[in-house]
Order: C-alpha cells, then structure tokens, then sequence
C-alpha cells in the first residue's frame, strides 16, 4: 500500500463523537434521555411542593395571624430532612432507575440499531479501526447524556432546599459541604453510565433479544432484598459505595443494604466491567460482517 | 517488482448458512471498467460485498490492492463503495451526511465540506446539497450514494446497480460519469442487471448466475452468444393480425400472439437483427403501422438461463 490517506486515531475518535452526537441529539432516542434523566426532577418538585403544602404556604389560613403551618410536622423540615429527602431520591431515581435505563437504551442500541436501519456499512466503508468507532460512539452518547444529567442533578438539589427558602442553599454549602458532595455524585453517576452503557453495547452486540437487560434490572434491584454478600454482585452495588453519603441504609426499610466497599475497591471494579464490556464488545464488531437482514 | 492485481479473487466462496452467495469464483479484474452482470439473486451484491471487506469469504481468498479487504482500513481508504441498501443518516442534510463519513477519515473539516461539495456537484446535486436527506426523491438518494463513494477519490469505485431508481435523463448522466470516469483511469467494479446499460459503459464484463461465474471477457462474444437465443418482442399496431401474418412468414420467427383488444402483439424471435429487418419492411413497403416495439425480456434472467442452458462458462459441479 503506498497511500495511506487518512488521519491520526485522536481525529478519528473525535469525529465519531462528533458524528454519534450530531445522530443521538437528532434521533427519537434524546426524547427518551430527556425524559428519563429529567424524571427525578419532576418526583423532586412533587416532593417539594408537597413540603410546602405541609409548611402552610400553599394554604394558609388568612384568619391566622400567626401563620401556623397546617400540619405541625411540617415544623420538623430543616436542611439535614430536606437532604435526606434529596438523598433518597438520588438513590432510588437515578441510580436504580434513569440512570440503568439510559444506559441501556443507548448501549443495546449502539450497534444493533445501525444494523437494523442498514446504516451500519457507512461506519464499516472508513478506514477506521473498529473499536475506534465503537469508543466514538460511547463518547457521542456522554456528550449528549452529561449536561441532561448535569442539569437535572443540579436542579434536584435546589427543588430539595426550595421550601426551605434561600437561606437554606447557604447553610446546605457551608454546613454540610453539598457543592462538593454535588460534583462527586455527578461524576458517580457519569461512571455508572458508562459502566451500564458499556455492559448493555456488550450485550446488545452478541444478542438480540431485550430481555436480558430486564434480567439485569431485576437482580440490581431484587439483590437489595438478599443476603449482603449477594449484593456484592451487582454494579449498584459499588456506585453507592463511591458516593459521598456512603451509607445509604433507609431507616424502617425492609431491606438491609450492605456496608459499602472501600473507594478503590469500588473504582477498580467498576473500571474492571468497562473494560471487559468494552473490549468484548470491541472483538466482536473486530470480526463482524455487515449482512442486513434482507439483503 | 510488478504492482497487485487491483482486485484479485481466488476460488472465493461464500455461504449464508445453507444459501449459496456466490461460488468457487476465481478472476483477476483488470484496470479500467468492469461491468457485473446477472439476473436478481445472481451474487453480484455478495460478491460486491466480499470484494469492499463487508463481507468474509466461506473459502478461498481476496486480495484487494495486494491486501486481504476484510475490515481492512488500508483497503476502505482506498476504495469506494456504493451498497444497494437504501438507508441513510435520514435528519442530516446531503453535504452533512458525506462530510460527516468523510471526517471519520480524520480528515481537516474543510478538506472534508470541500470533498463533499465537490462530489454532490459532480452527481447534480449542486443545488439540493443542503436539504435533509428525508426529504430526497429515490433518484437523489441514489446520487447521494454514489456522491459518497468516490467522494474520497478512490482507486477502486464498487458500484453495486447504481442506475436503480434513476429516471432516463440521470440513467443517461450516471452511464456517461461512469465512461468518463473510465477514460480518466479509474478502476470501476459496476454492476447491473441490464445488459445494455452495461455494453453503454465497458465491453469488460463478468456474468455471474446462481453464484457462479457464468462468463467473463468482451461483451461481443456474449452478444454473438445471444445471436441465437429466442427474444421475446411486444409490439403495438393497428393492424396485429396483419402484423402477425407478415412476421409468421420470416423463418426466424418462432411463435406469434395476438392481443386483439390492446391492438398488440407478442412475437418470439430467435434472431433479434433479422426480426428487425422484417419489422422494417412490413412498415415500409407493407404499409403496416407500428407505434412501439419493445424487447419483453429485458430483465437478463432468460438470457442467463439460457447460456447457462447451452454454454456452461466456468461453472463448477453441483
């Protein structure tokens, strides 16, 4: 071969990213991420507006001087409560809901869907080295994922401490270290996506049928109800273990959730399924043909 | 030391499961145009498909430019192709969609619009080039296709039918781009089930049927091939029955039927030259009146099962 005309790897990942965005933010598929990572907030401004129904402001007796909050419950919503509330909602709506189903739409779909809609030759005809379109890909996928997570994460925390009024955001920051905390959570959960987006690319790759990933929802969730030692098998798992709050044991719940993982258990972990679903799914576009159903 | 073969096959077969794609086919194609020709189911997509690295052959070898093609990036960057799938990046516009692939190549974004640009405007895309592909005719597609594949400027251009879905005017364009292509020295692997639109374009051809390569060499010799073979010709005229009697009389007519209410007629022939010569002198010195003569076999698939009836080519056993 004595002309080579095309450029260095980096450009070359870079353009996938850049194509992979260009499609995702034009396809169906943003609706979904849209919907699903924005999910918490509309469960956080039902929660909040709910607060301040209990504090009185929503309906005031006019009658009252004193302004009595209608339940004396409500009394009891601080900081530390309105955080908890934040807390349970994080781990309850992202990690074991939009966070696991982005992933898996967008990694299931990854491959397959070029297949299906015959488009997947385009990728195939460059002289691009395939896991290279693969890791592009992944890239496209975070770029249009993060600032919807971002966004929605960030507007939680505020829906959380809004009946508390602004004083709260102040004493949120200065007290409890919640910007700090915040940044950490985000990075926890854009690892988790890339954990379960690799792990679905992988599946979604080899087979065909969704039901599998449902399987996996099923022992992710259905393993907080089972012995610690079981939970230990599940990604989720050392997420929480990464975050800020590490224990994340409900007061009252069934469940009893194991203690957390050590930080660099949990990170090399975490890191292991990304390079595994990675490279797996890596090999197998390395020898797959480009057959369409009908063709 | 001699330069590779540009695309060189070795006993190359390949199988979906129990179908067979294509068969035990060994041919060394040579510079300049080649034309792929077959009736539908023929192999010529497989065979397309093997040769741009999309496809791995069951057995046997394919060399490309002196490389193996299979998911060979030194290969794609070198060779063009145009699939006959359909599918696109639906929501981009035309110039997105080519400059988008083309700066998977890692090429500057500029060089990558420029190559776009240019490429549209050589297929007559000029002025659509920044409309979304959804909203393209199946003409446009086509040339969006094809803009894509020699966009790169490849050695080797893989046409798998082009002229589909073109109306005449842009049949009559693509044939002319792709002999031009050809007198400027690009190597163009095309393929079509058509034989006149491939005679337009090279005399090179390769006739594959069933998987198998039929026939390879100049097209005369399949046309003298074709000399004897029974065509079948419609025909509409005032007169059918008058028509029918004048061309039963010529002893290179084999059957004649009259459709009396369409004022048509279907003639089989075994000598389309001579047939016309007759037709000629039933118009001029007859008086008769025809208004449309039409080959009705056009569509290869009985001339391929007729010289695979009679010649065999390179045919293996089974």
């Amino acid at each position: 071969m004595d002309r080579a005309d095309y450029g260095p790897p980096l450009r070359q990942f870079l353009a996938t990213a850049r194509l992979g965005l260009l499609r995702y933010r034009r396809s169906k598929h943003l609706l979904s991420a849209f919907a699903l990572l924005w999910l918490p907030v509309l469960l956080m401004a039902a929660v909040a507006g709910f607060q301040m129904f209990m504090s009185g402001f929503a309906f005031e007796n006019p009658l009252q001087l004193d302004r009595k909050p209608f339940f004396d419950e409500a009394k009891t919503i601080n900081v530390k409560t309105a955080l908890e509330t934040y807390r349970l909602t994080f781990q309850n709506a992202f990690i074991y809901f939009s966070i696991f189903f982005v992933a898996m739409i967008f990694g299931q779909a990854a491959v397959r869907e070029e297949t299906d809609e015959q488009t997947l030759h385009y990728l195939f005809l460059q002289p691009v080295p395939r896991w290279i379109l693969l890791a592009g890909k992944l890239a496209g996928f975070l770029c249009m994922a993060l600032p919807l997570l971002a966004s929605s994460l960030a507007l939680c925390q505020v829906l959380a401490l809004a009946p508390l009024g602004p004083g709260a955001f102040a004493e949120a920051v200065a007290d409890h270290g919640r910007l700090t905390a915040l940044l950490q959570e985000g990075l926890v959960l854009a690892l988790a996506l890339v954990a379960w987006c690799g792990l679905f690319m992988a599946i979604g790759t080899a087979i065909k049928a969704p039901i599998i990933m449902f399987f996996i929802y099923g022992w992710e969730v259905a393993s907080n109800f089972l012995p610690q030692m079981l939970q230990q098998f599940t990604i989720s798992f050392y997420v929480r273990s990464l975050l800020p709050a590490r224990s994340l044991q409900d007061p009252g719940a069934i469940q009893i959730l194991a203690e957390p993982a050590g930080v660099i258990e949990s990170l090399l972990v975490v890191g292991t399924v990304v390079a595994i679903s990675l490279g797996a799914t890596a090999l197998m576009v390395r020898w797959r043909e480009c057959v369409y159903s009908d063709a | 030391m001699s330069a590779p073969a540009l695309v060189e096959l070795d006993n190359v077969s390949r199988w979906y499961g129990e179908v067979i794609g294509v068969n035990r086919i060994s041919v060394v194609l040579r510079p300049g145009i080649t034309g792929l020709l077959g009736p539908n189911g023929a192999g010529k997509s497989t065979l397309m498909n093997v040769v741009a690295g999309m496809l791995s052959p069951s057995s046997g070898t394919v060399r490309v430019l002196g490389q193996d093609s299979f998911a060979n990036p030194a290969v794609a960057a070198r060779l063009g192709y145009c699939m006959q799938s359909d599918a696109f990046y639906e929501r981009f516009t035309g110039i997105e969609f080519i400059e988008s692939l083309l700066l998977l190549r890692g090429w500057m974004r500029s060089r990558a619009r420029a190559s776009a640009a240019h490429a549209l405007t050589l297929l007559g895309m000029a002025e659509n080039m920044d409309r979304k592909i959804q909203t393209y005719s199946k003409g446009m597609r086509q040339r969006t296709k094809v803009a894509l594949a020699v966009a790169h400027n490849p050695d080797i251009l893989v046409l798998d039918e082009p002229l589909n879905g073109l109306d005449a005017l842009g049949r009559h364009e693509m044939v002319e781009l792709v002999r031009r292509w050809g007198a400027e020295g690009r190597n163009v692997l095309i393929s079509s089930h058509v034989l006149h639109e491939i005679e337009a374009m090279t005399n090179n051809i390769l006739m594959l049927q069933g998987g198998y390569l039929l026939a390879e060499g100049d097209v005369r010799e399949v046309r003298s091939a074709l000399k004897h073979h029974p065509l079948r010709v419609f025909l509409r005229t005032t007169e059918p029955r008058r028509a029918a009697a004048f061309l039963l009389e010529q002893p290179e007519t084999l059957s004649v039927r009259v459709e009396d209410a369409d004022h048509a007629l279907f003639l089989e022939t075994r000598d389309y030259a001579a047939f016309h010569d007759a037709l000629q002198r039933f118009v001029l010195d007859a008086g008769g009146d025809v208004s449309l003569v039409t080959v009705a076999d056009e569509n290869i698939s009985s001339i391929f099962d007729y010289l695979a009836g009679n010649r065999g080519g390179n045919r293996g056993p089974g």
